[in-house]
C-alpha cells in the first residue's frame, strides 16, 4: 500500500480535543490544480483514516474533508448547478461518513469511490425529486471537464499525482469522441439513458454500448497503469 | 464469465443509469455473483479516477468545513456492527446473540403456525381479541421461556444474561410480504439487542432499513441503526441504540434513504411492542 507511509506520517501525534488540531491541516491536494501534491491513491482504503473517524478523532474528519470535499463538491455542483444544494450534499455525505464510517467495506474498493457513490446517489435522488429537473435536463451539458489539459505533458519527476492525472487524461483521450460524449452525459448530467439517446440522436442500444465500451476501456487502461 | 449484456448493465449501474425493475433485477444478480460485484467495483473505481481528475470549477465555502468539524464532539463513538460485520460475528465463538435470535425466529415461526391453526375457530379468535394484550404478553413470555430452555447452551446463558432479555415480534405493515418475520431481542441491561428479519422486501440501492426503539422518555424514536437485507430478505444485526434506553416499549423498522436519518421520515414497514 504505497500511501501507507504517507498517512502514518500525516496522523502522527494527533492532539486530544480543542480546536488546534482542526486547524492543523495536513498537506492537501490542491484540486484546482490537480497533480502537483496529490499523494494518495484513489483506490486506497484509507484504513487508518477510517479507524480514526470511527474513534471520533476530529483531525481525521478534517483530513477526509480536505482530501475529498473538492471533487465531491465539484461533481455535485456540475449536476445541480446550485452552490447551496451542492454544499448541502457534501455536508450530508461527510455527516454520513462521520456516523457510518464502520459501514465502509474496504473489500469493495477505496474510500473515495465509496464517498463518490454516496454523493452521486444523493445528487441523482435530489434531481429526480426537484422541481428544477426539467430545467436541469434542458441545460444538461457537461461544462469543460478539463480532461484535455496536459494529457501529453510528461509527468514531473516524483510527482505521483501528476503522473496519475496524465494517465487518466490519456486514458480518456483513447476513447472515441462519441463514446466519451455518451459517458460524459451519463455521469456528469442528470440525463437518463433515453434522454442521452435523444440528445445524441442515436438509438438507445447504441448509447448503452458506448457507455459500456467507455467504462470497460477506462477500467482496462487505468487498472493496468495505476 | 460475464457476458456483454451483464457488462452493459454493470456499466450503466456504475453510472447510476438503472432504474426500477431493471435496477432491482440487476441488484439481485449482483448479490449472487461475486465476479459481477468485482466488475462493478472496478468500474466504479474507474469512474472515481475520472471524477478526481475532472476540473473543479468552484470550491465549497470555507465555513462548510468549519460547520462540519465543529459538529464533531471529539468523543469516540460507540461502534455499531454493520450487517457485513455481523456475518463475521456469527462465526465467532461468541454467538450467543445469534443463537438467541435463531431460537426466537424458530419459536416465532412455530407460533405463527400455531396461531394460524387456532384462528380457524371463531371462539379462540374472540378470546384472543378480548384479551389481546394479555395474550401478547403471554406469547412473549412463552418465547422467553422457550429461549430460557435453550439455555442448555451455557455460553448463551453467560453472554446474553437471558433472564433479562425481552423479545418483540414485529408485525409487517406493508402487507406485501405475508411470510416476513421480524424479531427484536433486547437486553436492557447492556443496552444491546439482536434484530433478525426474514423475507423482508428487498430495498432499492439508495435505501436502507432503519430500526427505531420507542422509549417514552424521548419525544422521538431512538435510532437503532441501519441495515440492509440479503437477497432472500434476511438479515441478522446486532444493534445498540444511539441514546440510553430506559424503557423500550416498542420497536419499529422504517425504510429510509441510504445511511439512515436522524428522525424517521420513510414508511414504517414493521412494528411491535415488547
Amino acid at each position: 500500500m504505497p500511501g501507507f507511509l504517507f498517512f502514518r506520517f500525516s496522523f502522527a501525534a494527533p492532539h486530544e480535543g480543542g480546536d488546534a488540531e482542526v486547524n492543523e491541516t495536513p498537506e492537501v491536494p490542491d484540486h484546482g490544480k490537480p497533480s502537483a501534491f496529490v499523494s494518495l491513491k484513489i483506490r486506497e482504503d484509507h484504513g487508518e483514516l477510517i479507524e480514526a473517524i470511527i474513534a471520533g478523532e476530529r483531525y481525521a474528519m478534517a483530513r477526509a474533508y480536505d482530501l475529498f470535499s473538492k471533487p465531491l463538491y465539484g461533481l455535485a455542483m456540475r449536476l445541480l448547478k446550485n452552490r447551496e444544494e451542492a454544499e448541502d450534499i457534501v455536508h450530508d455525505v461527510f455527516i454520513h461518513l462521520r456516523d457510518h464510517a464502520e459501514d465502509f467495506d474496504a473489500r469493495r474498493g477505496g474510500l473515495f469511490p465509496w464517498l463518490l457513490m454516496i454523493t452521486r446517489s444523493r445528487v441523482v435522488d435530489r434531481i429526480r425529486k426537484t422541481r428544477r429537473r426539467a430545467e436541469l435536463v434542458a441545460e444538461a451539458a457537461p461544462a469543460d471537464l478539463g480532461w484535455d489539459e496536459g494529457a501529453s505533458e510528461p509527468p514531473p519527476a516524483a510527482a505521483e499525482g501528476a503522473e496519475r492525472a496524465v494517465t487518466v487524461r490519456q486514458a480518456l483521450q483513447e476513447l472515441t469522441q462519441e463514446d466519451r460524449k455518451a459517458l460524459e452525459l451519463a455521469y456528469f448530467t442528470g440525463l437518463s439513458q433515453p434522454e442521452i439517446a435523444e440528445r445524441l440522436q442515436e438509438p438507445l442500444g447504441t448509447v448503452k454500448s458506448r457507455i459500456r465500451r467507455s467504462l470497460l476501456k477506462l477500467r482496462e487502461i487505468l487498472g493496468g497503469r495505476l | 464469465m460475464i457476458d456483454e449484456a451483464k457488462e452493459e448493465l454493470a456499466a450503466l449501474y456504475a453510472c447510476d443509469q438503472l432504474y426500477d425493475e431493471e435496477l432491482k433485477a440487476f441488484e439481485a444478480d449482483l448479490a449472487k455473483d461475486a465476479a459481477l460485484r468485482r466488475l462493478v467495483d472496478e468500474l466504479r473505481a474507474a469512474t472515481a479516477e475520472m471524477v478526481y481528475e475532472t476540473k473543479v470549477l468552484d470550491e465549497p465555502s470555507p465555513d462548510l468545513r468549519e460547520r462540519l468539524i465543529s459538529s464533531l464532539t471529539g468523543r469516540p463513538r460507540r461502534r455499531k456492527v454493520s450487517p457485513k460485520k455481523v456475518v463475521a460475528f456469527l462465526f465467532q465463538p461468541r454467538v450467543a446473540w445469534g443463537v438467541a435470535a435463531t431460537f426466537a425466529v424458530f419459536v416465532a415461526t412455530f407460533q405463527l403456525r400455531f396461531q394460524a391453526a387456532r384462528s380457524e375457530t371463531s371462539m379462540v379468535e374472540a378470546e384472543l381479541a378480548s384479551t389481546a394484550g394479555e395474550v401478547r404478553a403471554l406469547e412473549q413470555q412463552l418465547e422467553a421461556e422457550r429461549i430460557l430452555g435453550a439455555q442448555q447452551l451455557a455460553d448463551l446463558r453467560r453472554a446474553a444474561d437471558i433472564a433479562n432479555v425481552k423479545i418483540a415480534r414485529l408485525t409487517l405493515l406493508a402487507g406485501n410480504s405475508p411470510e416476513a418475520v421480524a424479531l427484536a431481542v433486547w437486553n436492557p441491561l447492556n443496552q444491546e439487542g439482536m434484530l433478525t428479519v426474514e423475507k423482508l422486501p428487498l430495498l432499492q440501492r439508495d435505501q436502507d432499513y432503519q430500526l427505531w426503539v420507542i422509549d417514552p422518555q424521548y419525544p422521538n424514536p431512538v435510532n437503532g441503526g441501519v441495515f440492509t437485507v440479503e437477497d432472500d430478505g434476511s438479515a441478522r444485526v446486532r444493534f445498540r441504540p444511539d441514546q440510553p434506553v430506559a424503557a423500550a416499549t416498542k420497536f419499529a423498522i422504517s425504510r429510509e434513504r441510504k445511511g439512515g436519518v436522524p428522525k424517521a421520515e420513510g414508511p414504517i414497514v414493521a412494528a411491535g411492542a415488547l
